[in-house]
């Protein structure tokens, strides 16, 4: 019988390992570790056999005061909180913490929570109040691998820090404030570990000459050192690799002996990459621009991962898929490929003509946003036991809360048709998928693992233990409930983070 | 949404180097699920269920044909995407598999077998689609876009497969496959009318396929001798005849298509097969050609034709 090319007479299932389902994740930690103000699993890490979850806190009561949401169509906001800059010193317990899961124990502990320091006006302040990157990275001078932890520090705060761990108990700062010396940032949202090497980019501004300046970076470099414990940061590439449109590095991500680097424009994301030899800055070459033949709807990289020999990226708008800022959107994320021939494949997104003239559709059958408009970003990507895991910001919980003056004429109409209220009590919750190719998606969760409040995936890990999924759930600790005609807030205990574990045992 | 864009060349030459496959041919309910899976059992062999997809020239042909309560049709093709593209037959992988087929909606069905065939590859596919009998012109695109394939003919006497065709859905099946003898005052719904008429097309074809790559079985031969009958089967296909691979075959219910399907797609093979997979060996009771017809109030037996072409496979 002709085999023709194929010559092996026995091979294993052709069918992959079924994936985790929902049935798969137990929820380990809920209601942010029973502080509602536990807004983020900003930061995860699998060090030394524990999993490890950095927190930032009262998300919602900082993004409140913030001047562009100040017009924001609300008849009430979300959650409970000062109304002035003041108030969040005054009346919250801003210190991020770190909390460890050992699971052999089951359970998690708090590891640290952060000093208060003396502040810019001379009063006390949390030193952070999240931590944004976990990296676990050996350097020069590290005798073993360390547990590195980039902090986001509040505005009044001397300035963000590089902390490190050698055994997962005590978190040290190894770099001046603001990591960077010299530089006025609050927070880097990157540390990517390459040929020896950690790199890193300035992510949210102070006092610089930008708009908004939690996501922008006045100082759009990569920065890279081999001993992060000495410090001995230099710049890896020219300022927006030249390019004044680039606002800041997103994301890096190795792949075959290359760092890509995303970033946010807004005429649509740019890649670039470089192999990082010889004396730096050194030579980037652009990959990708425009977001893709997209434009601003693909403002920024978000998210990046290898899987099965191709480079994934995951796109979004700031501000979770609607960016008022520079009025761009409101738009669905897209997932995009680039593949080894540097050709790219539209995974997960909107048809359209490339700048070669081909047209594109999407190889999952799916239009941006997974079909959900309110899927703004591709947040997290992460592969687990041969599957591709993604997971989106899903904002339909606004609905909830906006007036329909904030909607487009069709979103309007569609809303009043149905009823946010029904919308929202159907649809909301961030949504996970799975992949076992990287082509074909089946939904895990589409409705934040049951709770509406679940409104992001913010950070996923693969482990011996499992696949950890870490929520973004800023709704907490009281929420805004309708009462008669007007609102009134009362406590949420399906507000703050929750960390979910997927796990089939054998 | 958009579409891929045809390309049928590529098609063509991808599936150069794929195993050849394997056609099961033969009537509805003539064991052609069970020993479908029991092939596919062999290490090196991969078997389908219904995947019905040789029925059109396009994927689109073939969808657009199965619609209304002939859509049960796609079941087989919905199971076996949803499996082999991500290990589990569920809702949600259904509802995935309707997608992939929605983005080849417009290529040719021979690239779509070839995409399958890549999947499984090295193994050989094993594809029993009943349809494929029921019509000439299905049997000559087979020929024409699988020119290297095998072609088992799997048969059944008429009469015990007439009485199984009664037996679901008081003859729905035979309904369906317009048996019905129109001559009888009034009509009567007849299988013996489809069982000719499916022999006819399947012999013909096969004149024309090289002796090599055809071969005919009575079913129930299979099913009292199976180990000597799957021996005879790999010996012919080129495969594995160890003992291994022989006890694998015997187990047919380990197949992932050897059971109902989730909500949207049970089927993809015959209801019987899947609610009792396993293989029961034995002698089935081998009828006479010349009785009367159960399913016939005018007492009519089975007409020259039928005995004719039951005696020239083997039946008596």
């Amino acid at each position: 019988m002709s085999r023709g090319a194929y010559s092996v007479r026995r091979v294993a299932d052709p069918a992959p390992r079924p994936g985790l389902g929902r049935a798969d994740f137990q929820r380990i930690c809920e209601n942010g570790f029973g502080d509602g103000h536990n807004s983020f699993g900003h930061s995860l890490a699998w060090f030394q056999g524990k999993l490890y979850v950095g927190t930032t806190r009262s998300n919602f009561q900082m993004v409140k005061i913030q001047a562009i949401f100040k017009n924001l169509p609300v008849d009430c906001w979300p959650v409970e909180g000062p109304d002035d800059p003041d108030g969040l010193y005054r009346e919250l317990d801003r210190r991020a913490q770190i909390w460890c899961f050992d699971p052999k124990v089951g359970e998690f502990r708090e590891i640290m929570r952060a000093p208060m320091v003396m502040g810019s006006q001379g009063e006390e302040v949390a030193r952070e109040t999240g931590h944004r990157r976990m990296v676990v990275f050996q350097g020069e001078s590290d005798p073993a691998p360390a547990l590195y932890v980039a902090t986001w520090a509040v505005g009044r705060s001397p300035g963000p820090l590089l902390l490190r761990s050698e055994d997962g108990e005590s978190f040290e700062p190894c770099s001046p404030y603001g990591i960077l010396e010299g530089l006025p940032i609050t927070a880097t949202r990157v540390l990517a570990a390459f040929k020896d090497r950690l790199f890193t980019s300035p992510t949210g501004t102070r006092g610089h000459g930008v708009k908004f300046v939690i996501n922008v970076s006045g100082n759009p470099i990569i920065y890279e050192t081999r001993d992060p414990r000495r410090g001995k940061w230099v710049a890896s590439c020219e300022p927006g690799f030249g390019e004044t449109g680039n606002a800041g590095v997103f994301q890096l991500c190795s792949w075959r002996d290359q760092l890509y680097a995303g970033t946010i424009n807004n005429e649509g994301f740019q890649l670039w990459r470089s192999d990082c030899e010889g004396e730096p800055p050194y030579q980037w070459e652009k990959v990708l621009e425009r977001g893709a033949a997209r434009g601003a709807l693909n403002q920024a990289v978000v998210s990046m991962h290898v899987f099965r020999d191709a480079l994934y990226i995951g796109t979004g708008i700031q501000n979770g898929g609607y960016d008022l800022t520079n009025d761009i959107g409101p738009a669905g994320a897209e997932l995009l490929r680039l593949n080894r021939d540097d050709s790219w494949d539209l995974v997960m997104g909107d048809s359209r003509d490339a700048d070669d003239g081909s047209h594109r559709v999407p190889l999952s059958g799916f239009s941006a946003g997974f079909g959900n408009l309110f899927n703004g970003y591709v947040w997290s990507l992460q592969e687990h036991d041969g599957w591709l895991y993604l997971g989106t910001m899903d904002s339909t919980i606004w609905l909830r809360y906006l007036r329909p003056v904030a909607y487009t004429e069709q979103t309007r109409a569609v809303v009043e048709g149905v009823g946010a209220e029904r919308i929202v009590e159907n649809e909301a919750g961030c949504d996970l998928w799975r992949s076992a190719d990287g082509e074909n998606w089946l939904p895990v969760t589409k409705v934040g693992f049951d709770n509406v409040y679940n409104f992001g995936i913010r950070n996923m890990v693969s482990s011996s233990e499992g696949l950890f999924v870490a929520t973004a759930n800023p709704f907490g600790p009281r929420v805004a409930v309708r009462k008669g005609d007007g609102w009134t807030y009362q406590d949420n205990d399906r507000g703050g983070l929750e960390i979910w574990r997927g796990h089939r045992p054998e | 949404m958009g579409r891929t864009p045809k390309n049928s060349a590529a098609g063509a030459s991808a599936r150069d180097g794929l195993p050849d496959p394997v056609i099961i041919l033969g009537s509805p309910r003539s064991y052609s699920s069970l020993v479908c899976a029991m092939l596919g059992q062999h290490p090196e062999t991969y078997g389908f269920p219904e995947l019905n997809l040789f029925c059109g020239d396009t994927l689109q042909d073939v969808v657009e044909g199965f619609t209304g309560y002939r859509q049960v049709q796609l079941h087989g093709l919905l199971r076996t995407v949803a499996h082999l593209y991500s290990g589990e037959q569920s809702i949600a992988a259904i509802d995935m598999a309707h997608r992939w087929i929605l983005l080849r909606l417009e290529r040719r069905v021979e690239e779509v077998f070839a995409e399958l065939q890549r999947k499984v590859a090295p193994r050989h596919v094993v594809d029993k689609s009943p349809l494929y009998s029921s019509s000439e012109q299905n049997l000559m695109r087979l020929r024409s876009r699988l020119p290297n394939a095998y072609y088992l003919h799997l048969t059944r006497h008429p009469r015990s497969q007439g009485e199984s065709m009664m037996n679901v859905a008081d003859g729905l099946m035979a309904i369906m496959a317009n048996s019905i003898d129109y001559q009888a005052k009034p009509p009567v719904v007849d299988p013996q009318i489809s069982w000719l008429e499916i022999q006819k097309n399947i012999v013909s074809f096969l004149e024309a396929v090289p002796e090599t790559r055809r071969l005919q079985l009575r079913g129930e031969d299979v099913v009292t001798d199976p180990d000597s009958h799957l021996r005879q089967i790999c010996a012919w296909l080129g495969i594995d005849q160890s003992e291994p691979s022989l006890r694998r075959m015997l187990q047919p219910e380990k197949s992932p298509f050897a059971r109902l399907g989730p909500f949207g797609a049970h089927l993809g093979n015959d209801i019987g097969f899947l609610r009792s997979p396993a293989l029961r060996k034995g002698k089935p009771h081998m009828p006479s050609l010349h009785d009367k017809l159960p399913w016939r109030p005018d007492g009519a037996g089975f007409s020259p034709a039928v005995v004719s072409m039951a005696q020239q496979l083997g039946y008596t």
